[in-house]
């Protein structure tokens, strides 16, 4: 793939300035277009575009195109506009690709058409999601032509015979006076045909992190004046803020121009790779006369880029961006974590070039092995096709985590882990979680209305928290040919009521701290199982005639109803009469 | 910063087909963006030299060349380009009132 722009808005800075990150903005920055952390996809920042009234607010990238090819997610709000409005826009000089989204009387849906050609639609379209969208507008020919694909389902090609013509610029936002409020993150642009579609994939943002290997004497220093060195006062602590004008800086203030400081970024775990853009943000200590100074992007060919080479001497932040090339290798996960920025190069440091901020912006395919992960905050899946989340692993540290409605098999041979927070699973079919681990250290642990077979074979654990099975089907962990099924709650509350017969047959339940309750179970439904109780409550009520035969109960309290009241009366001979008849019956 | 500029008299900026702001990074995308509200561009009068571009200086010092972008309701709107070949600075209506080393070029 050959990208000529990668933006994932990761630097979390939206300007015109140098032009490194957009070339026009329509809209006031902060009231009605913003890159903010709540309108991300992925990474830590997104674009949000909220015009309160009627107004033109879009960005504007210049691209240089016959073809131009394109990805971006995009997400409404979740009260869906009432009013029509554009989206996205490719323009040449005499024509566009226009991609909006139209009210259609409350069925909403997006469109996409050339200039005033035939609308083409894609309905059914839900708040607050996020949608992909794939495009190829092709002006090269004397029909232009839009392939168009939403979440990877081809859509209705849109034409128009028009004179071909070359495309200028690509526009996010709401290219008309128009009132909205639309998200979009992870966008990625290529002039290059068969790069389409680009599929589903992201942009990451990876920040310096660490010295690189510099070539410095005393002539390149902090903001604080202190010389710059790989070890003890590397140039990552000056040039990783995020957002990306942040106070500090690296400055050269003298010497060679071979001189440099050079950063390590921060290492992607992203393995398909489609290509990455550095960007700088620079200013100087004056604004005048011109100076010259560079910042390079060093691959693991050995091979230096300019992100900037020039006159730096703005008095406010400037950005500069350029696409890295591409290793003789390829794109890989090694060249990206190879990938080195340096700044320095200066023939002319009057006044004193800054250089404030370096970051690659890497875009990546997602697809097997990808990691789910969120620290603090709410993750929510619901309705997945099977499959979906094959061989991933979600983790969670913080927060809720939901799964709802899922099919058979979605969570089949993957890990579910919880460290701290709720996790709730509902109305999974049969086999959900076969061969699947379920761990929670701290936190609520729910699994309610199960079939049958639902906790086949698998091992649920619970370190500190609560945990309860309510309503699950006979065998529900059953383990047949004498396997060894094991529910365990080292702290915490452990809850099992309403199963019906046979559902803990030939199973171990074990609670080392904390209550361990069951209640209303049929006959048979402990037959040679055990409960052991080393610390904490253990009660069994209302069980049915057979219910602990042969079982071993360490006797907390036992009984009937009447348990319930506090009166164990003459319980162990209650049991040993009950087990007697369970043997004569069985004989 | 530009000495003499932005011009006292210049029409208010943003042009109200606009919208609430627009800013660019260079010459060449003003020029297409405002092309797509249907503004053309026009050589500055004696007047408007006068007026807007004879004593502005870029933010190096150097003279100016004017340029005057066109509203579809006729309202006239002054640009100007450092006349210095290595620097092309662009001076614009908003701040900080130039866009940068070479936004000026064509």
């Amino acid at each position: 793939m050959t990208p000529i722009w990668i933006e994932g808005f990761e630097h979390g800075v939206l300007s015109t300035a140098g032009g490194g990150i957009v070339n026009a903005i329509s809209g006031t920055v902060g009231t009605n277009i913003a890159v903010t952390a709540d309108a991300k996809r992925t990474g830590g920042y997104g674009l949000r575009v909220y015009p309160a009234v009627s107004t033109l607010v879009n960005i504007t990238k210049n691209v240089t195109a016959t073809i131009l090819v394109g990805r971006f997610y995009v997400k409404l709000p979740s009260t869906l506009p009432t009013a029509d409005h554009q989206i996205a826009r490719a323009m040449t000089a005499s024509q566009q690709m226009i991609f909006g989204y139209n009210y259609n009387a409350g069925s909403p849906r997006f469109y996409m058409m050339v200039n005033a050609g035939t609308p083409r639609y894609f309905s059914g379209l839900a708040a607050d999601t996020w949608y992909r969208v794939d495009f190829r507008f092709d002006v090269s020919g004397a029909t232009s032509t839009i392939d168009w694909q939403i979440d990877g389902v081809d859509q209705t090609q849109a034409t128009r015979t028009v004179a071909a013509s070359s495309i200028t610029i690509f526009n996010l936002g709401i290219s008309i006076a128009a009132i909205g409020n639309v998200y979009y993150d992870d966008v990625v642009l290529s002039a290059t045909t068969g790069d389409y579609p680009i599929g589903a994939g992201a942009v990451v943002g990876l920040s310096p992190n660490a010295a690189g290997a510099s070539n410095l004497d005393t002539n390149i220093e902090d903001n604080g004046s202190v010389d710059v060195n790989d070890s003890t006062n590397p140039a990552n602590i000056e040039l990783d803020d995020v957002p990306f004008n942040g106070s500090d800086y690296i400055k050269q203030i003298g010497g060679a121009s071979t001189l440099y400081a050079a950063v390590a970024f921060a290492d992607t775990a992203e393995t398909t790779i489609h290509g990455a853009q550095a960007f700088l943000a620079y200013t100087s200590a004056a604004a005048s006369p011109a100076n010259s100074a560079s910042a390079k992007i060093y691959d693991e060919d050995g091979v230096e880029t300019d992100i900037f080479t020039g006159d730096m001497s703005e008095s406010s932040a400037f950005y500069k961006s350029v696409i890295c090339r591409t290793p003789t290798g390829g794109w890989d996960q090694a060249a990206v974590n190879a990938l080195q920025g340096r700044v320095g190069y200066a023939t002319d440091y009057a006044p004193v070039p800054y250089w404030q901020g370096l970051m690659i912006q890497v875009a990546y395919a997602e697809g097997a092995g990808y990691t789910l992960a969120v620290e603090p905050g709410s993750y929510a899946l619901s309705g997945q096709e099977v499959g979906i989340l094959a061989d991933h692993k979600i983790a969670m540290e913080v927060g809720d985590y939901a799964l709802g409605g899922l099919d058979v098999g979605t969570l089949l041979g993957r890990k579910l882990a919880i460290e701290v927070g709720d996790y709730v699973l509902t109305g999974q079919a049969a086999e959900f979680l076969r061969a699947a681990r379920i761990g929670a250290d701290g936190g609520t642990y729910i699994l309610s209305g199960l079939s049958a077979d639902v906790l086949f074979d698998r091992l649920i654990s619970l370190g500190a928290g609560a945990y309860v099975l309510a309503g699950q089907d006979v065998t529900l962990v059953y383990v047949p040919g004498g396997g060894a099924y094991i529910i365990t709650a080292d702290g915490g509350i452990y809850a099992v009521t309403g199963q019906g017969a046979g559902v803990l047959l030939g199973r171990r339940l074990a609670a080392e701290t904390g209550s361990h309750v069951i209640v209303g179970q049929a006959a048979d439904l402990l037959r040679d199982g055990r409960l052991a109780a080393e610390a904490g409550g253990v009660v069994l009520i209302g069980g049915d005639l057979g219910l602990v035969y042969s079982g071993v109960i360490p006797p907390v309290v036992i009984g009937r109803r009447q348990a319930a009241q506090g009166v164990p009366r003459r319980a162990p001979q209650g049991m040993a009469k009950r087990a007697a008849e369970a043997a004569r019956r069985t004989n | 910063m530009p000495l003499n500029w932005p011009p006292a008299t210049a029409p208010t900026w943003p042009p109200p087909e606009v919208g609430t702001s627009l800013e660019c990074s260079d010459l060449r995308t003003l020029v297409a963006v405002l092309r797509d509200l249907g503004f053309t561009q026009a050589a500055p009068t004696s007047a408007e030299n006068t007026a807007f571009f004879n004593s502005a200086r870029c933010d190096h010092g150097d003279r100016v060349t004017g340029r005057m972008l066109v509203s579809p309701s006729g309202v006239r709107y002054p640009l100007a380009v450092c006349r210095d070949a290595a620097h092309r600075d662009l001076l614009v209506l908003w701040p900080p009132y130039y866009a940068g080393a070479l936004s000026g070029v064509e």
